[in-house]
């Protein structure tokens, strides 16, 4: 038995140390690819042509042909739209994909379970930016600074400056450096329903008072109507929830600067206190709602207002899902006594630090995120992340809600010049959001007094983070 | 010498296949549980220390404010389910134990609870437990009713129905087993005697089907104190942690985003002496009532 | 002969069992009902006669590999079921038979590896099963399944064995057959009801088990019940697909448990044969 041990242990570090070196020629031979150093089919720098996605599909093949990559992917439309694109990659570079696509949680717990367990059995993984900064302190993902300036692997068609700044720095990197490629990118936003506003001569809120008070006003006002739905199941979904109103009031679970945690502070109290009221005026059962009910709530026209992620919205405009699709407006974040801001969340594609085939693996990161493939992925139900996708014509006429979601990405970039990232970059994160998560859902089941949830959200943070 | 040592002891031919593959796959598992459960580990980090008691010390100590009401909640919800599934399931064993035509029907509905996926299960219940559009709640607005499901007052009821509904018929298959294998001597006996219909089934009829009752509620009750997929479907604990049952909070601690593995690793171990515990009670009972059948 | 009995179905009697039946078939009949709806009808619990889409179950198979996880199911659980039967049988023959020493104490302990919560044992198993590179095999639930399924079926089958008269295999003994050939030839076939019954539990255990299948398995072995997650997406459930999965999940298992309904019961009443 340990003897086993020890042999697996030598071949793993073997396989780390071999990998590591290659992954440093990859960066430091920005020169003009001499073919034969591809030899380990790691770590060699491609060579020949890569200038035109034909050229450049010959060239990974010649290299990588053949190999398998096995991805661990979130269930989300994006990944979807992934698969779709899948046969066409296989043709153009012989490389091999085996999916694995399951719920974020348990993705996350299996990443990480194969993380530790040194199996390196996934090359590509689907991250959340919840989880950037603890992949980036654990090392679960690969750099991928190396990669981009290189421009024999990433060919210039790829065109990493047209992904929407605020996503670029938002949600896919910790430390200053990149660890993966937004894919799918989220803000948040509120929907409405217009037939219901125009009846009552109500006009969309701008403010966080005109929020509360639609929410009310409408809470009630007809049979079966409730002002307003929004994710509160206990754990990370009450968090990030209140998390979408929270900066609004310039609240925060931590100062980003100095680390502190202000839980207990006004600001952050005011918006907690906001988030708990504000829900009276949603269906009963909200504290256990997910995005899935929330969203549902709204498009049986449950409620009157309904303020979540923007890459749902395709759903409550899809007459197959939502029965008030002809019915909704949408309007950016109100803003708060802390100005404007909105969500920034998303998904980015990494590469396994473990993974053994990490050229390939960048190769599919290439092809998939490319500006090329960009209109064919958002066709296939892929959420958009790139400048040239929200401005071109033809997908805006379709979908209404475009110019919102790029109005809330501007409120979004208030954040970031605040110096403030909508995801707080803090290695323990997790941890940090379901602590808080239950605070919050205890404060709006009544357990405790929000104060009280506050302070002791506070202790339970700091132990965390000291 | 090892051939006489086997024809000594017979019965390990026949013991040892299993108790090796069980011991395998439990020993080292149970012995890392328990060593993870003195450390501080975290999920994916490279290095850990040795700790000593402080998991422990702080589960019982209350800085893990919601250990003690887990625990509550958790041995509350066992006698409950327990109970209540006990009764119906008797209940149900009466109802069956006469001859009808559609009897194999009522058991084949009877067994459909059983046989289904509890993953996927959990999720349609959530669906029909929504307030607003859920199926319940449209059957109770013919009734002029409307029940706030999942709500922080009601999610640890919900939780127990959908228990009792999916649990009740394995009591009540067993039982009614039991009831079919009674010997009819005693009873003719009783009959004879005059005795009253309380009397027999408190004289004879309970202590003969005591076996079958506590193999019922041993399963039961180990079962539902680590009962998992309806609570993490229904409410993953919350609203505030009124169904924040132990196994949840293992689950919470370690595996929800949160990867405390040694302190997860320390509540599973609480709550393994707690199933063992309240097990070796249940069975000792068991054996008694074998040995007094036979 | 039945001594609770001689009872007759009255009109009560039958309204609540039919009330029973009714209440435990109904989330199956439900989620066959959302199997066959749209997204919209999804949420609208008012809509009883709608016109079927079939779009579901076409999906399931041709998107999502449907049966590429039931071929995996089904080996997994045949395969685990029969060897966990046989393990089991013979140890409970070992516990119902002989007398030895702290019999009751590892009696005790077999069982009390149920107690064991999945979530609690997924680490350290998962970390022996990538020592022994047999991750993403069919091989690693096999052996899993029969963590649970030995127990449970040691602990039927005890008293089963224990209902048997020991004077027919005595008599058996007097005619030459060792003891083994005694347990296959005579107290095997005399306990085929009961190994049905067993092996229904354990079926189910098995067909249904999700926390090992799911951190143990990725692309090659994953089984039925793993599917739930691919349908709890980031854009919602996908409620159409999840229960029609859910429905080809059941169906086999449900089936099973029909066609050998009779063995069930009779398993279950076995003490009533002697």
């Amino acid at each position: 038995m340990l003897k086993k041990w020890t042999q697996i242990v030598a071949v793993v570090l073997l396989v780390a140390m071999i990998s590591a070196c290659g992954a440093g020629n990859g960066g430091n031979g920005t020169g003009k690819g001499n073919g034969s150093e591809g030899n380990g089919g790691n770590g060699g720098t491609p060579s020949g042509a890569t200038d035109t996605l034909e050229a450049w599909g010959e060239t990974i093949k010649s290299q990588y042909g053949g190999d398998t990559l096995n991805l661990a992917f979130a269930s989300h439309p994006s990944t979807e739209s992934f698969q779709k694109l899948t046969s066409d990659f296989e043709k153009l570079t012989g490389i091999k994909v085996k999916w694995e696509v399951m719920e974020e949680t348990y993705l996350k717990n299996k990443q990480l379970l194969d993380f530790t367990g040194k199996t390196g059995s996934y090359d590509v993984l689907m991250v959340d930016g919840f989880w950037m900064s603890e992949y980036g302190a654990k090392k679960v993902t690969e750099p991928l600074d190396a990669y981009l300036s290189d421009e024999n692997k990433t060919p210039a068609w790829f065109d990493y400056e047209d992904i929407v700044p605020a996503y670029r720095n938002g949600i896919s990197k910790y430390d200053g450096s990149v660890y993966g490629i937004p894919t799918a990118g989220e803000t948040r936003f509120i929907a409405y329903r217009k037939d219901l506003f125009d009846k009552y001569g109500k006009q969309p809120p701008t403010t966080m008072d005109e929020y509360l008070e639609l929410a009310q006003f409408f809470n009630g006002k007809e049979d079966g109507l409730y002002g307003v739905s929004m994710r509160a199941q206990r754990g990370v979904h009450a968090a990030s929830g209140l998390m979408t109103i929270m900066y609004n009031f310039g609240g925060g679970f931590l100062n980003q600067q100095t680390g502190e945690v202000t839980m207990t502070d006004p600001k952050t109290i005011e918006a907690f206190q906001f988030y708990v009221d504000l829900l009276k005026n949603a269906p009963k059962d909200v504290v256990s709602y997910t995005h899935e009910e929330a969203l549902s709530a709204f498009m049986t026209g449950k409620t009157a207002m309904w303020l979540d992620a923007t890459a749902l919205a395709k759903r409550i405009l899809d007459p197959a899902s939502s029965q008030v699709y002809d019915k909704v407006g949408f309007a950016p974040t109100p803003e708060g006594p802390g100005g404007k801001a909105s969500a920034l969340a998303g998904w980015n594609m990494s590469i396994s630090s473990q993974s053994k085939k990490k050229d390939a693996a960048w190769a599919f990161i290439v092809y998939m995120n490319s500006k090329v493939n960009a209109k064919a992925y958002v066709d296939g139900g892929g959420v958009p992340v790139r400048t040239s996708i929200y401005e071109n014509e033809e997908l805006v006429a379709a979908d209404p809600s475009y110019p919102v979601q790029l109005a809330a990405l501007n409120d979004a970039n208030v954040l970031v010049e605040k110096g403030i990232s909508w995801i707080p970059p803090h290695e323990k994160l997790g941890q940090i959001l379901d602590r808080v998560g239950y605070y919050i859902s205890a404060a709006m089941f009544g357990e405790m007094t929000v104060q009280d949830a506050a302070a002791k959200a506070q202790t339970e943070l700091e132990d965390i983070t000291q | 010498m090892i051939r006489t040592y086997f024809q000594k002891r017979p019965h390990l031919i026949y013991i040892m296949p299993a108790i090796i593959i069980l011991g395998a796959l439990t020993i080292i598992p149970t012995i890392f549980l328990y060593g993870l459960s003195v450390t501080n580990y975290e999920l994916g980090y490279p290095t850990f220390d040795f700790v000593g008691l402080e998991n422990y010390i702080r589960l019982f100590t209350g800085k893990d404010a919601e250990f003690w009401y887990s625990v509550g909640i958790s041995l509350g919800f066992m006698l409950l389910a327990t109970v209540i599934q006990l009764a119906l399931g008797f209940w149900l064993a009466v109802l069956l134990d006469r001859e009808f035509k559609f009897k194999f029907l009522v058991f084949a509905c009877m067994i459909v609870p059983l046989a289904m996926t509890p993953s996927i299960t959990g999720q349609v219940w959530k669906l029909m437990m929504n307030a607003e559009y859920g199926v319940l709640n449209y059957f109770l607005q013919f009734f002029g009713g409307k029940v706030i499901w999942l709500s922080g007052e009601n999610a640890f009821w919900s939780t127990l129905l959908v228990d009792i509904w999916q649990n009740t018929p394995f009591v009540a298959l067993i039982i009614y087993a039991g009831m079919r294998s009674l010997p009819t001597d005693p009873y003719e006996a009783a009959s004879i005697d005059g005795a009253g219909k309380l009397q027999i089934f408190r004289n004879i009829t309970l202590p003969l089907l005591w076996p079958m009752i506590l193999l019922a509620v041993i399963f039961r009750a180990i079962d539902s104190l680590k009962m998992f997929d309806i609570p993490y479907s229904l409410t993953q604990g919350g609203p505030g942690s009124s169904t924040e049952f132990l196994s949840l909070h293992i689950y919470r601690l370690g595996f929800a985003g949160t990867g405390w593995i040694g302190r997860s690793a320390a509540v599973s171990v609480v709550l393994l002496i707690l199933t063992t515990v309240i097990s070796m009670i249940l069975i000792r009972l068991y054996r008694k009532g074998v040995e007094n059948k036979g | 002969m039945n001594p609770l009995g001689n009872k007759k179905l009255t009109v009560v009697t039958a309204v609540l069992l039919l009330l029973v039946s009714v209440g435990c078939i109904f989330p199956f009949i439900w989620m066959f009902i959302i199997s066959l709806k749209t997204g919209t009808q999804t949420y609208d619990p008012s809509i009883w006669i709608f016109s079927p889409t079939f779009e579901n179950y076409k999906n399931i198979f041709e998107n999502r590999h449907a049966l590429d996880y039931l071929k995996n199911s089904s080996i997994v659980v045949l395969l685990t079921t029969f060897i966990s039967i046989f393990i089991g049988g013979l140890a409970a023959y070992g516990f119902a038979r002989f007398e030895f020493k702290k019999k009751e104490n590892r009696a005790f302990w077999v069982l009390s590896l149920r107690m064991l919560p999945p979530m609690a044992s997924v680490i350290p198993i998962f970390v022996m099963a990538s020592l022994l590179g047999i991750l993403d095999t069919h091989f690693v639930l096999i052996i899993c399944y029969m963590l649970f399924n030995i127990p449970f079926t040691i602990w039927m089958m005890r008293s089963f064995f224990e209902e048997i008269p020991v004077a027919l295999e005595e008599a058996a003994f007097v005619d030459g057959a060792s003891r083994f050939q005694v347990f296959m030839r005579i107290i095997l076939p005399l306990a085929t009801p009961g190994l049905i019954a067993t092996s229904i539990f354990c079926i189910i255990n098995s067909w249904n088990e999700f926390v090992f299948a799911l951190f143990l398995t990725s692309s090659d072995a994953s089984t039925l019940p793993t599917t739930v997650t691919l349908f709890l997406s980031v854009s919602g459930v996908v409620w159409g697909e999840m229960s029609a999965i859910g429905i080809v999940t059941i169906l086999p298992v449900l089936l099973f448990a029909m066609i050998v309904q009779k063995y069930m019961i009779r398993g279950l009443t076995f003490g009533g044969v002697k």
